[in-house]
């Protein structure tokens, strides 16, 4: 089954001279369950296409359907709502809310719903990313792999259509980012679990199903 | 979308971020508590001002109750009694006048009343009770001054008086004493028992002493209504048609205080105006705040908004955080602006022309709750938009996000290289919104202090003084100078003798005389004659006279032939420029006929010229002191001293050794009324200036915050800055600069706008109140702008070191 797909997706910065062309009509399809990883150098655009399959910024053309729905076609407060029932975010820099401790960071999309967590469940991902005994931590006492796995499970909490990770691994130390990058790869394949993952690393890249590479906003 | 689930977390997530922003929480309450404080000193002193105003009115009209009816007959007062529209009301039957010296000047009043008419009337007993048995009597304390008696319950006190042709001279005990007040009228009130009443009334038609004007027997009724307050003399109407009452003969009256509250629209538009400015200047404080606090926080909004919070929940965040800061400054700032307000009202008291016996701290609870509403609505205006921008931020751009991004140029010509001082300009302008309301706010601050206190510099002593006393001293008899404090008996102790002794003082140029009779004035064509408070002047007073005139044309040459006389302008009369009126002085047959010359403005400085007490209808008349002098005895009232310009103290000294023989006399110096006026004005500008402080605070508060959080919000810049070499030194210098640059400004503002305002408006005043004159003064500006200056060059290095204690490369990266 497609859960993600793009119809020839363009955004142009700037204008006129110097128009940066960041996307420039790109098509791609993922089928539910897989994970793949989006590689490309950087300026090739790919932090720009996950945006856009985030809905965190609207194309200057172009659509992208997430599980049949047209993300662009919602207003600002739908797409919002939508993203945090849908769509789940892993950020390079972590992108904790600092004032709330591990738990609350990770069942905070579904308080922001209004619907009460899947305890069970949470605790079972707590428990897989091995997070059980950081439950109250305050995220700047936690180490950077520690917080990326908080911002996996937050990412996962919510039981999302898909997850977008930009850089998952940027910030940390090729030991961790090992383990980050396995961790993704276990919740992938034990809760078939979709995953777009970008990247400019292919040894990471070649943890994934399939490798997309994009240059110049094109995909190559 | 309806949930009421998701607010857990979105309360959670306000509650940490106040929990997060101590420097924040404690600028945005003490912006809340200063303007709570300002509110609640405004409303309660509106409040409370109002408040006298409608008590001394109540004083002046004599009652407290909304409707009287002044003549009615016994069925007539059962009738009113009975109406479902009356819901309370108070009885007291008139018996007559009372006879004898004692009461000529002050008529006494006998009358029954029952507990409730005297409760309207002012008139409760303070000590003893209204009297019940049939030799009993209640009076007005100083009435026993008037007789020689000591204060005391039990004492015997004498009544004369006529009804129906009948003598009555009895002698009854004190049961009951009460105290008169500043603004009750002084006339005497006798309160007899009901018993010996109907004793003496017995054979009275009361219909007849209605008609003839008597009124013996006949009730008066006192009343509060039902129904709306707003519409008294609609009411007031149906029920008078209601209760089958002839409204020509029974008088119904709707107590002045309640009716159209014309007089006050003064205050109150003042009050608005006060508090329209003072929630303009709490309104940019708060704003700045939270505008200065969402920009800071934009990352974090736009990493919520990138998780799902929608723009209503973000909205909410910011909102409960404005409502936990109103719950803990709003309830301080009651309280301490309630102190204020009940510090500065006795000093506002005196600036208006209001008696400080009515300085009632009333503790309304409407009070509190219009101040804490007005300051929450302040408070949530405030904030709407800083919540409607962290609501809008788009996830993307939250997260490249800096304070510098609302510049709208797009280049820069010219290669005058870099100088902290050019990068201290350019700084100012970075935010260009964030630096205007500031400025507005400093501005608006220092502007409405410079005004109060240009206003208050500007008082004329000499243009005040003028409506006191006209010359170097004023002589008189005691009870000239006591105010309307006590009852008017004046003695007339100023005999011609001792204006000759004043006269041959060294020192002295001239002694003016002013002489007062209480004349009969009759008319031509009119019935009775009402009283004529005559006034005979010295030839010295003639120029004031004429520098007054607001209808027809003083003749000097007319006036002095004896044949003319001039009117008081604002006394109700009917008279008017040409008519014939005929005085008659007492002890005179007859009188004599004058025409009526010119009307004077009675209230500025003819008022010196003129008696101190109220009476009912009739006019004042002034005439030239030769038409006193003819008379077989004439009533000097006062004298004034003009001094030849040589040394005024030591020609005080000599009146006070002149006047040491005559106890009677008392005299009042221009420096004593100076004294006066200058006492009263501090007293004003004290009130003026403390709450102006309370703005200025609110501006310099906003711009230390300002100061604060620009800092903060740039340590990486900073890190960055110091990375490719600029100094610590440089960089402090650098914000230094952008203070100094950001006050010079403010002082351009200042001297044009806020000495333009201070000119414009003191100008305006001046026109409207003869007590002022524009004067310009340099003190605010020295008072504002080192304190300042003190502020510039003091915190911004203060708070650089707070964010410079690390190394370079640490900063670098603990902002990453």
């Amino acid at each position: 089954m497609e859960i993600l797909k793009t119809l020839d997706l363009v955004k142009h910065y700037g204008a006129g001279d110097n128009a940066v062309r960041a996307l420039d009509g790109v098509n791609i399809s993922v089928q539910s369950g897989e994970f793949v990883a989006v590689v490309g150098t950087s300026g090739s655009g790919k932090s720009t296409l996950l945006h856009m399959l985030g809905g965190l910024d609207r194309p200057t053309r172009g659509k992208v359907f997430v599980a049949d729905n047209d993300l662009f076609s919602m207003n600002d407060d739908a797409l919002t709502i939508f993203r945090r029932r849908k769509i789940g975010f892993v950020f390079q820099s972590y992108n904790l809310v600092p004032i709330l401790n591990v738990y609350e960071n990770i069942v905070l999309p579904a308080g922001l719903d209004g619907g009460a967590a899947d305890a069970e469940y949470i605790s079972s991902i707590i428990e897989a990313l091995g997070l059980a005994d950081k439950k109250n931590s305050l995220p700047n006492n936690l180490s950077g792999g520690q917080q990326q796995r908080v911002a996996i499970a937050r990412a996962l909490s919510a039981k999302p259509a898909i997850i977008l990770a930009d850089e998952p691994t940027g910030n940390l130390d090729t030991k961790t980012s090992g383990e980050v990058v396995l961790l993704l790869k276990m919740m992938n394949e034990r809760l078939k679990q979709t995953v777009v993952m970008i990247t400019h690393n292919e040894e990471i890249a070649q943890t994934a199903d399939r490798i997309i590479r994009i240059e110049d906003g094109k995909v190559v | 979308m309806i949930n009421v689930a998701n607010k857990r977390i979105i309360r959670t997530l306000a509650f940490r971020q106040i929990k997060a922003g101590e420097t924040r929480n404690l600028f945005a309450i003490a912006a809340i508590v200063l303007t709570s404080v300002l509110i609640t000193a405004v409303v309660t002193l509106g409040f409370n001002l109002m408040d006298a105003n409608m008590q001394m009115m109540m004083k002046q009209s004599g009652q407290t109750a909304e409707v009287s009816f002044q003549y009615l007959a016994e069925d007539e007062a059962a009738r009113i009694a009975a109406h479902p529209l009356v819901k309370e009301y108070g009885i007291s039957k008139y018996i007559g006048f009372a006879s004898g010296d004692e009461w000529s000047q002050t008529p006494l009043e006998i009358r029954t009343a029952d507990a409730k008419h005297a409760e309207f009337t002012f008139s409760t007993p303070t000590a003893g009770r209204l009297p019940e048995a049939e030799n009993e009597v209640a009076i007005k304390s100083w009435m026993l001054d008037a007789l020689g008696l000591p204060r005391e319950i039990g004492a015997a006190f004498p009544l004369s008086f006529m009804i129906g042709g009948t003598q009555h001279n009895l002698s009854l005990t004190v049961c009951g004493i009460w105290e008169d007040d500043y603004y009750i009228h002084p006339y005497g009130t006798a309160y007899i028992s009901g018993t010996l009443a109907d004793k003496l009334l017995a054979g009275t038609d009361i219909e007849e002493s209605r008609h003839n004007g008597t009124y013996s027997g006949v009730i008066q009724l006192a009343a509060n209504l039902n129904g709306r307050q707003g519409d008294l003399q609609g009411n007031l109407d149906k029920l008078t048609l209601e209760a089958g009452l002839d409204a020509e003969l029974t008088a119904p009256r709707v107590n002045y205080a309640y009716a159209s509250s014309a007089s006050d629209t003064g205050t109150i538009a003042a009050i608005v105006l006060i508090l329209v400015i003072v929630l303009i200047s709490g309104y940019l404080l708060i704003y700045n705040i939270f505008y200065i606090s969402v920009a800071m926080d934009i990352k974090h909004y736009g990493l919520l908004k990138t998780i799902g919070t929608t723009r209503a929940q973000i909205k909410r965040i910011v909102n409960i955080q404005a409502f936990i800061f109103c719950l803990i400054g709003i309830p301080i700032g009651l309280l301490l602006g309630y102190l204020l307000a009940v510090l500065l009202f006795p000093l506002m008291l005196a600036a208006t022309t209001l008696d400080a016996s009515l300085s009632t701290s009333a503790t309304n609870p409407l009070i509190f709750l219009a101040a804490a509403l007005l300051a929450l609505i302040t408070v949530f205006i405030s904030c709407n938009h800083p919540a409607r921008i962290a609501g809008r931020i788009s996830p993307v751009e939250a997260t490249r996000y800096t304070a510098a991004s609302t510049q709208k140029r797009t280049t820069k010509s010219g290669y005058n290289g870099a100088s902290v001082a050019r990068m201290a300009y350019a700084n100012l302008f970075r935010n260009r919104k964030k630096t205007i309301i500031t400025l507005a706010s400093v501005s608006f601050g220092l502007i409405l202090f410079n005004v109060v206190f240009t206003f208050t510099n500007s008082f004329d002593v000499d243009k005040t003084v003028a409506g006191f006393i006209q010359g170097d001293f004023l002589i008189a008899d005691g009870s000239y100078f006591s105010g309307g404090n006590s009852y008017y008996s004046p003695t007339y102790t100023l005999t011609e003798e001792a204006i000759e002794k004043l006269a041959g003082l060294d020192g002295a140029a001239h002694v003016a005389e002013v002489y007062h009779e209480v004349a009969e004035g009759q008319t031509a064509g009119a019935g009775t004659p009402v009283p004529a408070l005559t006034y005979g002047l010295d030839e010295h007073w003639l120029d004031i006279l004429e520098g007054n005139v607001v209808a027809g044309v003083f003749d000097r040459g007319k006036f002095l032939s004896g044949e003319y006389i001039v009117i008081g302008a604002d006394m109700q009369n009917s008279l008017s420029v040409g008519d014939t009126v005929n005085l008659n002085f007492k002890g005179e047959s007859g009188g004599k006929q004058y025409e009526v010359m010119a009307k004077v403005d009675y209230s500025g400085a003819v008022n010196v010229l003129s008696a101190k007490y109220i009476t009912g209808a009739g006019f004042s008349a002034y005439l030239p002191e030769t038409e006193f002098t003819a008379l077989p005895k004439a009533n000097i009232m006062s004298a004034t001293v003009i001094a030849d310009g040589g040394n005024a103290a030591w020609l005080g000294e000599n009146i006070k050794a002149v006047l040491a023989g005559i106890p009677e006399l008392d005299f009042r110096s221009r420096t004593d009324y100076e004294a006066e006026m200058e006492n009263s004005n501090r007293q004003i500008a004290f009130v003026g200036v403390a709450l102006c402080v309370i703005i200025l605070l609110i501006g310099v508060l906003n711009f230390v915050n300002t100061v604060i959080t620009n800092i903060l919000s740039r340590k990486y810049e900073f890190a960055m800055l110091q990375a490719i070499g600029m100094t610590a030194r440089q960089s402090k210098n650098m914000l230094v600069l952008e203070c100094v640059y950001f006050e010079l400004i403010a002082a351009a503002i200042f001297i044009s706008v806020g000495y333009g305002a201070s000119f414009g408006i003191v100008r305006l005043l001046a026109e409207n109140t003869a007590a002022y004159t524009y004067e310009f003064t340099a003190l605010p500006f020295l008072f504002c702008f080192p304190l300042l200056g003190l502020i510039a060059f003091a915190l911004p290095r203060q708070i650089y070191r707070g964010i410079s204690k690390n190394s370079v490369v640490e900063r670098l990266r603990e902002i990453e």
